[in-house]
């Protein structure tokens, strides 16, 4: 096994010891509830297919922040309670812990938002059948990469910040973004989070691929230069 | 005359808006054991920072090992110089026996060299007992043993200790301290340096950001100077006003 990959393993056993693995998937999980259970539940309140879709495209977007929110937590956490010295000290290089820790990370967002895809795409697969599976396939990938670039933003912060200031301040960084997409001047502009707007929009989007795939390569870019400023930040932080 | 194994030089660094270290100079040699008391006491523990790599200097340069600073990914660097801190660091979870193969992995060795360091760590470090439990149900002694035996597997040349092993009995605690034996180079902090009775031979101290002096331990006999806070501090006095006290280091 390589350093790198000893690392990441290392940061996945942590994550699943704290819990914390399982709220990461669990945020992704709970917003796909509504969806699935509510015309079982209460089916005078479950509306249209593509209405429940929204629903679903609200709650990732309180998911996405939390999941970001957590990764700042933790690697500030790590930062703050001497486990990143002790690692540093066997000449491992920050960056590479950083993306051990960004690998961890945006592996179980992704598995999450699989999850969560694969169940909404069942309980709602007349309507996406209806509008595309492409298109909500896309879209999911587009909300997957969106995470990936919230876990890069909240590892930015938790360099900077204590774990709490750095929690509440990825949310509401992502959350911002995340408002920006959906109500924003900019509406269907390529923006990095911009896949929760196109599913929640899907029956009415004119070109829901090609802005996926846009969004999806936005958040990309943006989780990539998340992560060099936080390497530029990991690289001169007192440990 | 022996060569030094950690080099300080003009070393400037403030923490929290105080200047804890203002200019230090140092020289210790190979095979030396210093003691490093300090006031204010975040000094020493800021100077083994420092030199361990966890702490950028504001100014100033250093080299241990005959390695100079700056370069964390250098191959040679986690072997030749092991950094211990009060607050170990190690994932609570890990056993002892993952944390020492952790160690070993992340140094570079190999399977067929892994085992037989981590078995005589573990036995050396008398943790069979706890070998396969995760650390935080064996205490603050196994996670502090566990990380001293991190800290020497890789055989280090210099090796800086930080309020070490506090929780393990001070019989077990003189013992693993002199472990390093007298070919590495040790630099310790500490609070408490009667504690350290018999396990140093130098000592020296940081006031106010300065190094006031540094001697060999059997100074302090000479001067009928007890190992401790106010004995060091006795004997910089002595020598700030040039009497015959001690010859440094």
């Amino acid at each position: 096994m390589t350093r790198f990959a000893t690392l990441a393993w290392l940061a996945l056993r942590e994550l699943w010891i704290s819990f914390r693995l399982l709220a990461l998937l669990g945020v992704f999980l709970l917003a796909v509830l509504p969806v699935a259970l509510v015309p079982y539940v209460l089916p005078e309140l479950a509306g249209t297919p593509l209405g429940r879709m929204a629903w679903y495209a609200s709650a990732l977007a309180v998911a996405v922040p939390l999941a970001a929110g957590i990764s700042a937590a933790t690697l500030s956490g790590e930062l703050r309670r001497g486990t990143f010295a002790w690692l540093t000290l066997r000449a491992v290089p920050r960056t590479t812990l950083l993306l051990a820790w960004f690998l961890a990370f945006g592996g179980v967002v992704a598995v999450g938002m699989a999850l969560s895809a694969t169940v909404a795409g069942i309980s709602l697969g007349a309507a996406i059948a209806a509008e595309g599976v492409g298109a909500f396939v896309a879209a999911s990938v587009a909300v997957a990469a969106a995470g990936l670039a919230a876990v890069a933003v909240g590892l930015m912060f938790g360099t900077v910040l204590r774990p709490v200031a750095a929690a509440l301040g990825t949310i509401a960084a992502v959350g911002a973004a995340l408002y920006a997409a959906a109500y924003g001047p900019l509406g269907w502009a390529p923006l990095p989070t911009a896949g929760i707007a196109i599913l929640a929009g899907l029956g009415g989007a004119a070109r829901p691929i090609a802005d996926a795939l846009s969004s999806s390569g936005t958040a990309l870019l943006v989780a990539a230069a998340a992560l060099v400023l936080a390497a530029a930040r990991l690289r001169r932080a007192d440990l | 005359m022996r060569p030094a194994a950690v080099v300080v030089r003009r070393l400037r660094r403030s923490w929290h808006g105080q200047r804890l270290l203002d200019g230090v100079d140092l020289e210790v040699p190979v095979g030396a054991r210093l003691l490093l008391v300090s006031r204010p006491e975040a000094s020493g523990s800021l100077l083994l920072r420092v030199l361990a790599g966890l702490v950028r200097p504001a100014s100033g340069s250093v080299r241990l090992a005959g390695l100079a600073h700056g370069n964390e990914s250098a191959a040679g660097w986690a072997r030749r110089v092991a950094f211990l801190a009060a607050e170990p660091g190690i994932y609570p979870w890990l056993t002892p026996a993952e944390a020492l193969d952790l160690a070993a992995r992340l140094a570079g060795y190999d399977r067929r060299e892994r085992r037989p360091r981590i078995e005589a760590a573990i036995e050396v470090f008398r943790l069979q007992a706890d070998v396969d439990r995760p650390i935080s149900r064996g205490g603050a002694a196994v996670a502090q043993k566990t990380a001293l035996a991190a800290a020497l597997l890789t055989d280090p040349e210099v090796v800086l200790l930080d309020e070490p092993l506090r929780s393990v009995l001070p019989d077990e605690r003189a013992r693993l301290l002199r472990l390093p034996g007298q070919r590495r180079t040790v630099l310790l902090a500490s609070r408490l340096p009667a504690s350290e009775a018999g396990i140093v031979t130098q000592v020296a101290l940081l006031r106010d950001g300065r190094l006031a002096v540094h001697a060999s331990a059997a100074d302090l006999e000479q001067n009928g100077l007890a190992l401790s806070f106010q004995g060091i501090e006795a004997l910089a006095d002595l020598q700030l006003a040039g009497l015959p006290a001690a010859s440094s280091g």
